[in-house]
């Protein structure tokens, strides 16, 4: 490559990364200061301040003292982790059972399942959320944590269904077959067999449908609501019309988005897979 | 060690008829082949008995019970599948001592039993290895190896050396043949292979469309082809089919030809006419014969010899296979390797008569075996 | 043919003939196929919780809904239809949602493609990689109030940095009916862009190298090779990016929901924003319903379209 082309290149990538990466780093710094120097910039033109604003302050872990410290915070958290992982715990075993039916079942009108799911994976939140207030309503599951559950689900499962069967479909049927004759019945060969090689495919599914229900604000913010309030709703709660708790605010969303970044990166070769839902192989 | 026994089965892929109504009595310790070229129902059939597809119609029976609905793990039965189907994520061990687990033996017996699979099939030393490790070859040992650790009714196979090189199928043939020897088991297996068939069967069952074409000693199916398509597929290099008329005079018979005739020897006049074909008159046939029973000759020695050309030599290191045209016909004829023609020489070639084979023209069974053939296929 | 023999081989094992001696709770276990008990557990629950609330929202678009206990619902026949055609900002909603989802696709399609190419065989490209996966994994919440305090006009770093560099200075981006939309554009494409780099990077693996050096060596220059070699092997995994994140985008609505609400001005009330408003602000829950419906049947038309063209090219990469 000419030597210009590659400088060119080189100043895209790193302006881009600069882009992606400043506000996290922002968000990080002001997290560990206190509430009086989150306000502080230097005056127009004072890049060198901006640096020093950035990686040289007194740190300081008083807003994550003080978001556990008032309680409502944990709690917040608690609930967040009941939701996501009820969500979860109901999607992925119920997912992988179906998706194994529709990976080796001839079923009739198949495509017509597979549309639905699908379809149920790309509604939007708020227009499905219109019968669920009413129905919960009526049945008492508003502001619940079952609730929250199983609207999590309505996302979820379908993701999970869809994303496993593809798992599934990677596996040769004759390894099946093969333990069928050596003696094993389906459901044994499902879980010695089968199980067991597509547990990256399983994990990856986990933490994929962890996130979308972690990272969830509209289904908790309506249905949650009051009973069932999750960190996002909680976070967003510190910004009232009367006062904005920036420290706490950013501090809160980094303890939100911490685990799923980790987890996130450690799945990264199925992340573009499973955020794909399949139809691209990272 | 059992008898497998299949009445009238059918298989049906929606209106696709895969096998059409099949009879075939596998015998205790019988190492049965099902040949035929792909899509001929053979694979269908094992894995019908195998359980792994559905009957459609028809019973079978292993050790005389019937398995219709009966579940593969139930049936008692190996199966070494085509494309070896290890487990990926167990050891070549573990992969071997799952069917043992299974019924849940003493981890001892599952020890030692698998240790002498392994010392049969010579991959010992890679046990403790994961199947991505091995070679073609050691896979497919690893895959007999857990088929043969426990003491099945049958030791069901579907083609299971058809992708190794060929080197090592010709080794693994010998190998298997073996290997049925020492566990003495009745054998089911797959193969396209007419050479497989033929160097490991005690009995072959040649299968064309769904139907069975004949079920008969390698010997018989060599010799005495019930029909065309028997013929045609067994044997290498392939018979040789001559389409002509059959004239059956008071004395002599002859077969005539476009430009040439031959004349039937009465030793084979006598089996058309025992066979009971009821033949009246001319009779259109297909003339058929090996190209080992063609002689080349450079001078006509007998009357009925046939005038040719050489069209093109194929020397293949022992012996030769010479095409030569008579009149619209080619005609392939395994010769020595010294042989000295060349392509345009002028050649003759003597057909020996006892082994020439006859064929309906409309039917495509043999004039002369077609009975046992039939009765083979009623049992 | 195999893989429907061996789809049978289970179902063949229940539907035996059965006897009439068996009782009707055996006669319906034995003939059902093993699936329908895999598939019971999810169908039942989806049944429960998408099928038959989407089918409550359609009887709801006909009812005047009364939320108050020991009300009956009132069949009001098409006013609610009548109502959102007649409703002006049901239009603009669309209009806006139009914008802000057009706008994104265009930005996002255009820097992935430009950044992924930049990235492909480059080395220390992995590192990078990881960087741009971490804005995707923040929650879009996070990610509203994050740009929020950025853009502060008192206390923002982005509001300063622009102030520096002379571009804008008339308080936050998010406060001003011109430029709002175009901002949460901008907070959709910083978390959402690298998504689509690395679907393009997985698609330019495919794009055979031997097949570029050929077109090289034939004396092709850089720009002839990557609209005749590099484009067509792209064009699945550009078609990808491109459905799912449109449909996503049609979707969420977080972001503008934690930054303007629809403000200012209503210059960010796009449809599914004015939705929320009508029904979980003002309790218009028969109008939400007949809007939703819309808004749902438009996005299961788009996903008829996606899906289809999405297993379309799924096979038709098995087949190559």
């Amino acid at each position: 490559m000419p030597k210009p082309g590659r400088i060119l290149k080189w100043l895209g990538l790193g302006a881009f990364s600069l882009w992606t990466i400043l506000p996290i780093v922002f968000m990080i710094s002001a997290s560990f200061k206190g509430t009086g120097d989150i306000f502080k910039l230097p005056p127009p033109g004072d890049w060198w301040g901006i640096l020093k604003l950035l990686f040289w302050f007194d740190a300081s872990l008083v807003q994550f003292e003080s978001i556990f410290h008032e309680g409502f915070f944990f709690s917040h958290l608690l609930t967040s982790i009941a939701a996501t992982g009820l969500s979860v715990a109901i999607s992925v075993p119920v997912g992988l059972a179906a998706a194994y039916a529709l990976s080796r079942a001839n079923i009739p009108g198949k495509k017509h399942l597979y549309f639905w799911v699908i379809t149920t994976r790309m509604a939007p939140p708020i227009a499905v959320m219109i019968p669920l207030y009413v129905l919960w309503r009526s049945l008492g599951a508003l502001h619940s944590l079952p609730g929250l559950v199983l609207a999590y689900i309505t996302f979820n499962l379908p993701f999970a269904i869809w994303l496993l069967r593809g798992f599934m479909d990677s596996i040769p049927k004759e390894l099946e077959e093969a333990a069928y004759v050596d003696g094993k019945g389906r459901v044994g060969a499902f879980v010695e067999i089968i199980l067991p090689l597509i547990r990256p495919g399983v994990g990856a599914t986990v933490i994929l449908c962890s996130m979308f229900a972690w990272n969830d604000y509209l289904f908790a913010l309506i249905l949650g609501g009051r009973g069932a309030k999750t960190l996002p709703v909680g976070i967003s709660e510190l910004a009232s019309a009367t006062q904005i708790h920036w420290g706490q605010i950013m501090a809160g969303g980094l303890v939100m988005i911490i685990p799923m970044v980790v987890l996130g990166l450690a799945i990264r070769k199925s992340l573009v897979t499973g955020l794909t839902m399949g139809a691209m192989r990272g | 060690m059992a008898e497998v026994l299949l009445k009238n089965v059918v298989k049906k892929y929606g209106k696709v008829e895969a096998v059409k109504g099949l009879n075939l009595r596998c015998q205790d310790k019988e190492f049965l082949v099902l040949l035929g070229p792909s899509g001929c129902g053979k694979s269908s059939t094992l894995r019908m008995i195998a359980g792994l597809e559905s009957i459609t119609d028809g019973d079978i029976f292993i050790a005389g019970a019937r398995v219709n609905q009966m579940h593969p793990s139930k049936r008692d039965i190996a199966m070494v599948f085509e494309t070896y189907a290890l487990y990926p994520h167990k050891t070549v061990f573990e992969n071997m001592a799952y069917p043992l687990r299974i019924r849940s033996l003493a981890k001892s017996e599952i020890e030692s039993r698998v240790k002498r699979a392994a010392g049969i099939l010579e991959i010992e030393p890679l046990l403790e290895r994961y199947p991505r490790q091995l070679s073609g070859g050691q896979k497919q040992r690893v895959a007999i190896g857990r088929a043969i650790v426990r003491d099945p009714k049958v030791f069901l196979m579907d083609e299971p050396i058809s992708h190794l090189d060929a080197k090592l199928r010709s080794h693994m043939r010998g190998e298997l043949k073996h290997l049925h020897k020492e566990l003495n088991q009745t054998f089911i297996y797959v193969s396209h292979d007419q050479t497989e068939a033929m160097s490991m069967a005690d009995r072959i069952a040649v299968m064309n469309l769904g139907d069975l074409q004949q079920f008969d000693t390698p010997e018989n199916i060599f010799n005495k082809p019930a029909n065309e398509f028997v013929a045609g597929f067994v044997g290498d290099p392939p018979m040789n089919f001559l389409p002509g008329v059959l004239v059956p005079g008071d004395e002599q018979w002859r077969v005539e030809f476009k430009q040439f005739t031959i004349e039937i020897p009465d030793r084979v006049k006598a089996l058309v006419q025992k066979a009971g074909a009821r033949l009246s008159g001319r009779h259109e046939v297909t003339l058929g014969i090996r190209p080992d029973n063609v002689v080349l000759k450079q001078e006509r020695t007998k009357p009925d010899d046939l005038a040719g050309e050489i069209y093109i030599t194929e020397p293949l290191g022992s012996y030769m296979i010479v095409d030569v045209e008579v009149g619209e016909e080619r005609v392939k004829v395994r010769a020595d390797i010294s042989f000295p023609g060349r392509s345009k020489d002028p050649i003759f070639l003597g057909l020996d008569g006892t082994h020439l084979h006859l064929f309906d023209a409309v039917t495509s069974r043999s004039l002369i075996h077609s009975q046992n053939g039939q009765a083979n296929r009623a049992l | 043919m195999a893989g429907q023999g061996s789809a049978t081989t289970g179902s063949s094992w229940r539907a035996m003939p059965v006897s009439r001696s068996m009782s009707l709770y055996r006669r319906i276990v034995e003939s059902t196929p093993w699936y329908a008990w895999w598939l019971a557990p999810a169908v039942i629950i989806l049944a429960g919780i998408t099928l038959f609330p989407f089918f409550w929202m359609i009887y709801m678009s006909f009812m005047k809904v009364r939320l108050a206990p020991g009300l009956p619902d009132l069949f009001v026949g098409w006013q609610n239809w009548a109502r959102m055609f007649e409703d002006y900002s049901v239009y603009q909603g669309w209009w806006l949602q139009f914008q802000y989802v057009g706008v994104s696709m265009v930005l996002q399609m255009g820097l992935g493609l430009g950044l992924a190419l930049m990235l492909n065989n480059t080395k220390g490209g992995s590192v990078l990689v990881m960087i741009f996966m971490v804005p995707m994994m923040v929650a879009p919440v996070v990610v509203g109030h994050l740009f929020n305090l950025l853009l502060n006009s008192s206390y923002g770093l982005y509001a300063w940095i622009l102030n520096t560099l002379g571009i804008y200075s008339k308080g936050s981006l998010l406060s001003n009916p011109d430029t709002a939309l175009w901002t949460i554009v901008a907070m959709d494409t910083w978390e959402w862009t690298p998504l689509i780099i690395l679907i393009l990077l997985a698609g330019l693996k495919s794009v055979p190298q031997d097949t570029i050096e050929a077109a090289h060596v034939d004396g092709s220059n850089p720009i002839q090779v990557f609209f005749n070699v590099t484009l067509p092997y792209l064009a699945p995994s550009l078609l990808i990016a491109f459905l799912l994140r449109f449909m996503d985008s049609m979707r969420f609505i977080d972001k503008i929901l934690i930054t303007t609400r629809g403000g200012p001005a209503e210059a960010t009330k796009t449809l599914p924003i004015y939705l929320y408003f009508k029904t979980f602000r003002e309790f218009n829950i028969s109008m939400g319903a007949t809007i939703g419906f819309t808004l749902l049947v438009a996005i299961i038309v788009c996903a008829l379209i996606a899906t289809n063209i999405l297993l379309k090219e799924k096979g038709g990469e098995e087949h190559a």
